[in-house]
């Protein structure tokens, strides 16, 4: 007797594709710390334990505050996957090394708290929740991450003085002193990381090379400094500084490679990136300009987030599509 | 399977196969079966009933004596039963094969079709099953032979277009008449140029033009493919498959179509040989037949890695339109789920048709299909290449799947309220 009946084993069943590249969320927060690395040594090189002690604690404030709320609000705990540990990371090293240990926890917690998990955690946060945290301590407790005078307990062997307050109170005369090579090589007051600009530049093209940032967001948010820069500049050289003083000192580079590409803040379809770092970069010259800051980049950062979700709306045109109708043939 | 260079930067390239299989024959097994996917509740009835002789070739009615499928082989029918394969369901009609081919004599070539006017031609062939996609007002500016495979690790076109050079030259003729064509392309991979050459030749006739096509996923979908030809321009094309078409001829010359199908058979470890099988087969059988051993824990996917679908059973038979029979070993198994998108864009930059699958993926899941449809998901075709490429490893293109169907089932709604 011929039989129908079916043999189960028991299969997997799914939807299609049925491969995957392999790329991880995790993966890629755990290479954007490795190209922060070599910043981070340097800051240690530069400023010893200081740095470390500022780092260390910033990172485990991060994963604490992640962990913990994320179990108060009965949410799966995702620390494991690198990302609150970057976050820590990068507050860390726009800092100062000799900030206070309370700023530190109190900037790591507002960045994960009011920085992502109200807004549902990783992927929902309208801003860059790094530069959140930092915001809040900026505003509340400016003096502490003033960088006039950050360093001057510290034995450097270049100058102590943060080249942009000089820019902004003694203009193009106040800025003459500085190599343009000491700048590049991080010999700079700045963020203890943020400073070693060639460092952190090598750090962010590794990344674009491993594809986990496009190149279109730090490479318009240059150009876009040195246009607008380029423009000051030509209006007047003795009131505005030069286009690559601009490009060497303060957060630019951390800016561009590391902040403005935050995934979920910043823009995915490519015109929209473009426009998108432009605006960063022309803010940044902006307020460093005509500001009380001597730093805009991260106010630049912040209102360019805001703009995102509009600049996202400007999408490619899908192939074959009726353009007045927009339905499907 | 994980193509990622070590440099990133570049977008994941993944090739179709570019290597010629070796192709083996799979004998009878001692049963086929018919399938016929049931529309609705009720289906088309068939008018067969258990112990029924029927010939190979044979026509299968339905109650209303509308053709229904061709019989592959010659047996007596044994059983008629229901059968469910994913979220399809089908009446099968299994057959006792008896003995050697007999040929169905009332199966015969379809007179003069060649002298058929376009309409009662087209008309023919819907009614045998071979809906032609042509472009809206009937005329395509170029007939697209798409020699690319249908997925990834799939192999079958070389030998198709080797075998059946002649056929496929006739087919193509026949479509560039029916939809008034100006061209015939013959759109191929390197690897496969001479095939295409031979094609194009008749005597020493140039027929058709050949376009080489790189081979990189998701060039071979017909959507994808007339944007990638070197020839440009060609807006509004008919796109067939070598497979189909050769069918097609098959059916005009002898009443009833190829009946023997090509298929790759890939197993856990990735190691393919290509089948020559009767349609009908039950899957089990090849898999017997070629060796291939499949465990609790596996994935069984009717098709290829990007677009293939996963069956639960291995007793649904080999039809026309399977391409490829995997087995992904249970070890190779990507689960993907519901992990909160990150925003990271990766899927925005893989996309062939400029979409948004992250955009889909996250309105399909708060049940937001309608902004699904100002997103443009009409126009995904399902590559996967989002998903594969998705670190979060969401399941964008069931997401989307689902959207769609909603969709669908609501319009569908909207139409019966106004009758
Ligand atoms: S499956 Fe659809 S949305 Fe995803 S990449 Fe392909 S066409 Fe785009
Ligand atoms: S690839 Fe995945 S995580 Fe990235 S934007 Fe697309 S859906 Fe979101």
């Amino acid at each position: 007797m011929p039989s129908n009946e079916i043999r189960y084993h028991n299969l997997v069943v799914s939807h299609a594709p049925h491969a995957h590249d392999g790329s991880s969320f995790s993966g890629a927060m755990y290479t954007f710390i490795a190209a922060l690395a070599p910043a981070a040594v340097y800051a240690v090189a530069i400023y010893g334990v200081h740095a470390l002690r500022v780092m260390t604690l910033s990172m485990a404030a991060a994963m604490a505050s992640e962990f913990l709320i994320q179990k108060l609000f009965r949410q799966p705990v995702s620390v494991s996957d690198g990302n609150s540990m970057l976050t820590g990371l990068l507050f860390a090293l726009i800092l100062p090394p000799g900030v206070p240990w309370w700023l530190v926890v109190v900037g790591s917690f507002v960045a994960i708290l009011v920085g992502q998990q109200i807004y549902g955690g990783k992927g929902g946060n309208p801003f860059n929740p790094v530069l959140v945290g930092w915001a809040a301590v900026r505003l509340s407790w400016g003096e502490y991450i003033n960088l006039d005078y950050a360093m001057i307990n510290y034995r450097l062997d270049f100058s102590f003085e943060y080249p942009l307050s000089l820019l902004r109170k003694a203009g193009v005369a106040g800025i003459e002193g500085f190599n343009y090579i000491d700048l590049l090589l991080g010999r700079q007051v700045g963020g203890m990381g943020s400073s070693a600009v060639l460092l952190i530049a090598l750090g962010g093209i590794f990344l674009i090379l491993r594809g986990h940032i496009s190149w279109r967001i730090p490479a318009s948010f240059l150009a876009g400094v040195a246009g607008t820069a380029l423009a000051f500049w030509l209006v007047s050289g003795s009131l505005y500084a030069d286009p690559l003083f601009h490009l060497l000192t303060g957060n630019i580079m951390i800016g561009a490679f590391f902040l403005a590409t935050e995934y979920s803040s910043s823009p995915v379809n490519k015109t929209a990136m473009v426009i998108y770092g432009l605006g960063c970069g022309f803010l940044t010259v902006l307020f460093r300009s005509w500001s009380n800051y001597p730093d805009g980049v991260f106010f630049a950062i912040l209102i360019m987030n805001i703009v995102n979700p509009l600049l996202d709306k400007i999408r490619p045109a899908v192939p074959g599509r009726d353009k007045k109708d927009g339905r499907a043939p | 399977m994980n193509i990622r260079s070590i440099f990133g930067f570049l977008p994941p390239r993944l090739l179709y196969s570019q290597e010629e299989l070796p192709v083996k024959d799979v004998p009878l097994s001692g049963k086929a079966v018919v399938v016929i996917q049931k529309v609705g509740q009720e289906g088309p009835e068939p008018a067969v009933t258990c112990g029924e002789f029927v010939k190979t070739g044979g026509k299968l009615f339905d109650s209303r004596g509308r053709l229904l499928a061709f019989s592959p082989v010659t047996g007596t029918i044994d059983e008629i039963y229901d059968l469910r394969c994913i979220d399809r369901e089908f009446t099968a009609i299994s057959i006792a094969i008896a003995e050697a081919d007999i040929w169905d004599e009332n199966s015969g070539r379809i007179d003069g079709y060649e002298t058929m006017d376009t309409g009662s031609l087209m008309a023919t062939l819907r009614d045998a099953g071979y809906d032609l996609a042509l472009p809206a007002g009937g005329k395509a500016d170029a007939v697209i032979l798409n020699c690319l495979e249908s997925d990834l690790m799939i192999s079958i076109n070389a030998a198709v277009l080797a075998g059946r050079a002649d056929s496929i030259r006739r087919g193509l003729k026949l479509l560039k008449g029916i939809a008034s064509a100006d061209a015939v392309i013959i759109a191929a991979s390197p690897a496969l140029r001479e095939r295409a050459e031979a094609i194009a030749r008749e005597g020493g006739e140039r027929v058709a033009e050949v376009d080489m096509v790189k081979p990189v996923y998701p060039a071979g979908m017909n959507e994808i493919l007339p944007r990638v030809l070197q020839r440009k321009g060609v807006r509004r094309p008919l796109v067939v498959s070598p497979v189909a078409v050769d069918s097609m001829v098959t059916y005009l010359e002898k009443g009833f179509p190829a009946l023997d199908k090509i298929i790759t058979l890939i197993d856990g470890n990735n190691q393919r040989v290509n089948m020559r099988v009767r349609l009908g087969t039950p899957i089990s059988h090849v898999l017997r037949e070629g060796n291939v051993r499949i465990s609790d824990g596996d994935k069984l996917i009717l098709g290829g890695t990007m677009r293939g679908i996963t069956a639960f059973h291995a007793e649904f038979p080999v039809t026309a339109d399977i391409d490829a029979i995997m087995i992904q070993s249970r070890r190779s198994v990507v689960s993907m789920g519901d992990t909160p998108c990150k925003g990271c864009g990766r899927c925005v930059s893989v996309c062939p048709n400029g979409l948004q699958p992250h955009l889909l993926g996250r309105y399909a899941e708060f049940f937001l299909f309608e902004r699904c449809r100002d997103y443009d998901i009409d126009y995904c075709i399902e590559c996967g290449m989002c998903a594969y490429v998705c670190p979060s490893r969401r399941a964008l293109v069931q997401y989307i799947g689902l959207a769609k169907k909603e969709l669908a089932k609501k319009e569908g709604e909207a139409a019966h309220a106004v009758e």
